[in-house]
């Protein structure tokens, strides 16, 4: 509810969409920038990543929201680690066929 | 006048990048923050949430067997000769009651003379002996839970029933409702008609009408409430039994192996008493505890709020359908019913067997009380599903290390474990019932169903790994689902729900705020948890 008036969380999950338009815009000018040429296979990759990243900071905290607060720490710090590995790996992969800045 | 390079500054390109990045950031604290909502949202308590049937959202056509033969030879054998389950002797209490009434005639008995001299009568004596064959002494445990564990039980609550005294007003409440603490008895009453009379019968605006009469009427009129076809049937009873508050409904066909051999209206005699013949089709009632009070056993929680409320959904279904005209009775345990009702739930889809005893069902996990109807409409059926759990309890034991009596097994698989001629999972109810009567707040344990990793709330999380595991035909999931389960859902250790010494009443998780004394009053009542400081 927000306000007592409306379950808000609608509204939010719109703000969502609309800031990840501007996020893939944003993307689009720092791989320019960063002289990363994007093929379709590399956009599935890195949209695939920041899926698991959203999904892997999300999940310990729904554990967190059930009353599971220890199994929601426990996964929020197994997870951080892999999700920064799992950044550089996508990296790396990004970085096949790099022009010059 | 503004030069190149402050305009460069704040270009549309830096717009957009600074602008990802700030979204970005907003991303990562809104989704963690929606993904705390909905761990608390009342959504995920499946069964409490509402009553237009989206409960039973999983879809079992991918997992369906080919019908109640396959479920019987592959996963439930018939191993010997079946025999239907008699209530004074399979019912630990009862064997209990016996038992005070054999000692109560004995009264110079001690257990050195030996089980025989007490006179147990032939029924319950083969029972134990059937027991003691395959390594159980069901009757030391008996014994020593009716002169050791239920005097303690008793001492224990007069002392500390104030702590748990929220617990035993809400539950107190739920059972008033289906009439165990009121005068006037069970509410629906009970049925101490014969099926061929009661289940024919019902009040309107007081008077008992039979339905054989308004059939007789209607047939007259030319407007007799005979279904276009059995899937008609089905689909309407199904709704109606969800707007009635199941959250979970099935239709099978009657399985004479799993009817008690007393049966309620018939006077008990030497033999079974005889399978009603229009009991054609049993409808399957499904419905949760609710979740929170769950996590809170074996201290503080109960069985009466899912019991109450199926036990009423079960009652409104077989008076509709007597009142279309179909002869019908509910039953539903533990108070008033004719049949193990887990089979039917198993045959009927809602779920599979699992390693505790209990169904086990995609949407609820072992969260989930049962009510049955058995009538003599002709409905499709429902076939039974594979969904995973057979597989994930011989791998998983969770229930089983947790069990404070033992009761659960640690086999790798049921076999040999047969009850009655039919091999399935089976547990030592003797150690169960022993361990209710050490267990305070509320009657009974329910930890083995708090703790089953199906039994997790509905939320997207579990609802990942719900779908996930039984798509995977290699097993990986499955054994990455009972590890994650393990390291991350810490429990106490079995010994620890116990009374002291050995343990020191142990909950699974904390009592919620609302069945909790300290939350709302100023006040200090013993805490059996204090023993152990």
């Amino acid at each position: 509810m927000f306000l007592g008036v409306f379950d808000f969380t609608f509204v939010v999950w719109i703000l969502i969409g609309a800031v990840s338009v501007l996020i893939v815009l944003g993307a689009i000018e720092w791989f320019k920038d960063a002289g990363i040429v994007m093929t379709w296979w590399k956009w599935l990759i890195a949209t695939i990543w920041y899926i698991i990243v959203l999904m892997g900071l999300a999940a310990p905290f729904t554990l967190m929201g059930e009353g599971e607060g220890a199994a929601g720490w426990k996964l929020l710090i197994f997870s951080v680690p892999v999700l920064v590995i799992l950044a550089f790996i996508v990296l790396r992969i990004l970085r096949i066929g790099k022009t010059k800045a | 006048m503004k030069t190149k390079e402050t305009k460069k500054r704040f270009s549309r390109r830096d717009f957009l990048k600074i602008g990802g990045l700030v979204g970005v950031a907003a991303q990562a604290i809104a989704i963690p923050a929606l993904g705390y909502k909905e761990g608390k949202s009342s959504d995920t308590y499946t069964g409490w949430e509402d009553f237009e049937g989206d409960t039973q959202y999983f879809n079992r056509k991918p997992f369906e067997l080919s019908g109640v033969e396959e479920l019987y030879e592959k996963y439930f054998p018939i191993v010997g000769k079946t025999q239907r389950p008699n209530p004074a002797t399979d019912i630990p209490p009862a064997r209990s009651d016996r038992i005070a009434a054999a000692l109560a005639n004995n009264p110079d008995w001690t257990p050195e003379d030996g089980r025989a001299a007490l006179n147990l009568g032939p029924d319950l004596d083969a029972y134990y002996t059937a027991y003691e064959a395959r390594g159980q002494d069901r009757f030391a445990t008996d014994y020593e839970v009716l002169t050791v564990n239920i005097p303690t039980w008793v001492a224990n609550h007069e002392k500390y029933d104030d702590h748990f005294a929220l617990s035993l007003a809400y539950f107190g409440a739920w059972e008033a409702t289906n009439g165990m603490n009121t005068e006037s008895g069970h509410v629906p009453p009970d049925i101490t008609e014969p099926p061929e009379v009661s289940d024919y019968q019902y009040y309107d605006h007081g008077h008992l009408v039979d339905l054989r009469e308004v059939n007789k009427a209607r047939e007259e009129r030319g407007t007799l409430l005979k279904f276009k076809d059995p899937d008609h049937a089905a689909k309407l009873i199904k709704r109606i039994a969800h707007l009635y508050g199941a959250t979970v409904v099935g239709i099978t066909t009657i399985n004479p192996d799993y009817v008690y051999s007393m049966i309620r209206g018939i006077q008990p005699g030497p033999e079974p008493a005889p399978v009603p013949e229009h009991w054609k089709f049993v409808i399957v009632l499904g419905i949760p505890h609710e979740w929170d009070q769950l996590v809170s056993n074996p201290q503080y929680g109960d069985s009466m709020d899912a019991y109450t409320r199926v036990r009423y959904a079960a009652w409104r279904t077989a008076d509709f359908l007597k009142r279309i005209g179909y002869a019908s009775r509910w039953h539903c345990p533990p108070l008033d019913y004719d049949m193990v009702v887990t089979p039917f739930a198993v045959q009927a889809g809602l779920g599979e067997w699992g390693r505790m005893g209990c169904v086990v069902t995609p949407e609820t996990g072992g969260n989930i009380r049962l009510a049955t109807i058995t009538t003599e409409l002709e409905m499709t059926i429902d076939k039974p599903i594979d969904f995973g759990v057979t597989d994930f309890c011989k791998d998983c034991k969770i229930c089983a290390e947790l069990c404070p009596s033992g009761a659960i097994s640690m086999a790798d698989t049921p076999e040999g474990m047969v009850s009655r001629g039919i091999q399935h999972w089976d547990i030592d109810n003797s150690k169960c019932f022993g361990f209710w009567m050490e267990s305070m707040g509320p009657l009974g344990c329910r930890l083995c169903i708090a703790a089953c990793p199906f039994s997790r709330k509905d939320n997207w999380v579990h609802g990942i790994a719900r779908v996930a595991d039984p798509l995977d035909p290699t097993g990986l999931v499955n054994n990455s689902l009972i590890w994650l389960q393990k390291a991350l859902f810490d429990a106490p250790e079995a010994s620890a729900y116990k009374r002291p010494p050995e343990g020191c009443f142990a909950s699974y998780r904390p009592a919620p705020d609302w069945l909790s004394v300290d939350t709302w009053f100023d006040i200090n009542p013993p805490d059996p948890h204090d023993l152990c400081k």
